[in-house]
């Protein structure tokens, strides 16, 4: 009996302590993204000037600056004086610029991607269809933002937009320069539309089921789940990403008029994590997970105890901790981003992307959710988060709160 | 009893072996965007510059770099 006692009591102060160490090192990891923030701000500024230099190198072209944003061009070649202009716009992870050469007709000789934070394999995807190319030789005027709807590329149509949008906004200050008139397109973008309705419903359909006199709490998961992999993944490729959480850490807040899905996802999470300590995102309706959920009743998958989890959550951590950072230094939301959820819903993806989605694709048949337990760095987040809530909870009541 | 544990004792390594590959993968991503991030437009084909010698004094060149145009804040719109 006095072992037990003795075990018990050893067992509390290992947990004591190691609740303790974690909450130091959330401190720390709380100081450590702040200055990485603020550094990869700085950083940020200092190279966008350098860049324009590599498009038009000192050694064969001149370039003077003309207007905000507005720059002659001169090659000895082409005795006439060309221009440039800049214009940015929001695209999926954050801005998106663009430098756009235009001839003295103010026609589209040339465009550049100045910056951007797009994921880079969907970047790559758009650069590769030559979605750029199709601007090439037309006017300044030529309704430039409906070329991302006709010929913008399947799975990256926001980047096609905010390319497509970035490079009317150039041709606008380039007329305006030369006084040339210019009319912008409008944008008839619905605010509400069906995937918004839905992720609402997954929403309430999520907290409904956590009622505890609701009798079709398994029923309602499953369709939940449904809806959550064929809807969010496949027909809308947009589940919630690092990218996504890196973009609105940095203040890269999407245009809310046509990105209200990811308002509604992300701060409706944030709301219900906040006000309950539950994560209705991950156990509902996450695609992935959804997907691995599906292949474990395929496999009769099973969870598995490993003696070794602890270390490996702290790696999961780690990675995502790391991710975030590199996101933070180099201020772009999309680079450090290494979910398998483009691949698997939007076959897009690195080739490293697909071998990894293979291998979580096998386990998923044998372990029980193996993407979510060890990889996933929303998971991570989630849980740094309710981390807060409980030390709030338990400053602010003065009671010890179980984190759930 | 050994031959009990011993495809446990392989599940397991199996499984570690699994877990570490998955997160090699993981990492060798976030290193290939790191890497591929300052061009991204380095796979495509190259774009034609005239190979020009500029003619001296023909205008004054003006370093991009010491200019204040790029206006940051017209940006924040």
């Amino acid at each position: 009996m006095e072992n037990i006692i003795g075990e018990s009591e050893k067992n509390g102060s290992v947990i004591k302590s190691r609740s303790k160490t974690e909450w130091y090192l959330a401190l720390a990891t709380l100081l450590i993204l702040a200055v990485a923030w603020w550094t990869g701000k700085e950083n940020r500024a200092s190279t966008q000037s350098q860049k324009i230099e590599a498009f038009y190198p000192d050694s064969l072209y001149r370039i003077m600056p003309a207007d905000q944003n507005i720059w002659l061009l001169q090659t000895q070649r082409q005795q006439d004086t060309l221009f440039l202009a800049a214009g940015k716009a929001k695209g999926y992870a954050g801005p998106v610029k663009i430098l756009v050469q235009y001839n003295q007709e103010l026609k589209i000789q040339q465009l550049h991607i100045w910056s951007a934070s797009e994921t880079p394999s969907y970047l790559s995807k758009v650069l590769n269809q030559e979605f750029i190319q199709t601007f090439k030789g037309k006017d300044y005027d030529d309704g430039l933002k409906k070329l991302a709807q006709t010929d913008g590329v399947t799975g990256a149509t926001t980047t096609c937009r905010a390319i497509a949008k970035a490079t009317e906004k150039a041709s606008g200050k380039i007329a305006q320069y030369t006084g040339h008139p210019f009319k912008a397109t409008r944008n008839n973008i619905p605010v509400m539309g069906s995937k918004e309705i839905i992720l609402l419903l997954l929403f309430t359909l999520s907290m409904i089921t956590r009622l505890p006199r609701f009798r079709y709490k398994k029923q309602t998961r499953w369709l939940t789940l449904a809806a959550g992999l064929i809807l969010l993944g496949f027909v809308y490729g947009q589940p919630l990403t690092l990218t996504n959480i890196n973009s609105f850490l940095m203040g890269f807040w999407p245009q809310w008029q046509t990105q209200l899905y990811l308002y509604i996802l992300i701060l409706g999470m944030l709301l219900i994590l906040l006000t309950t300590g539950k994560n209705p995102y991950c156990h509902h309706f996450c695609p992935f997970g959804a997907f691995q959920e599906v292949l474990g009743l395929l496999g009769k998958a099973r969870p598995i105890h490993l003696k070794t989890r602890y270390l490996w959550i702290w790696l999961q951590r780690a990675l995502a901790w790391i991710a975030v950072i590199i996101a933070l230094l180099t201020h772009n939301p999309g680079i450090s981003d290494y979910v398998v959820f483009g691949a698997a819903f939007q076959f897009t993806g690195s080739n490293l992307l697909f071998i990894l989605l293979g291998l979580i694709t096998a386990t998923s048949l044998f372990i029980k959710k193996p993407w979510c337990s060890y990889l996933c760095p929303i998971r991570p987040i989630i849980d740094y988060i309710r981390l807060f809530r409980t030390k709030t909870l338990q400053l602010w009541t003065g009671r010890k709160h179980q984190q759930s | 009893m050994d031959r009990k544990k011993a495809p446990a004792k392989l599940k397991g390594i199996v499984l570690h072996g699994i877990l570490l590959a998955s997160f090699l993968l993981a990492g060798m991503e976030l290193y290939r965007n790191l890497t591929t991030r300052e061009n991204p437009q380095k796979d495509l084909p190259a774009q034609k510059s005239p190979a020009v010698t500029l003619k001296e004094d023909s205008i004054k060149t003006e370093s991009i770099q010491d200019s204040t145009l790029w206006d940051q804040t017209e940006f924040m719109e």
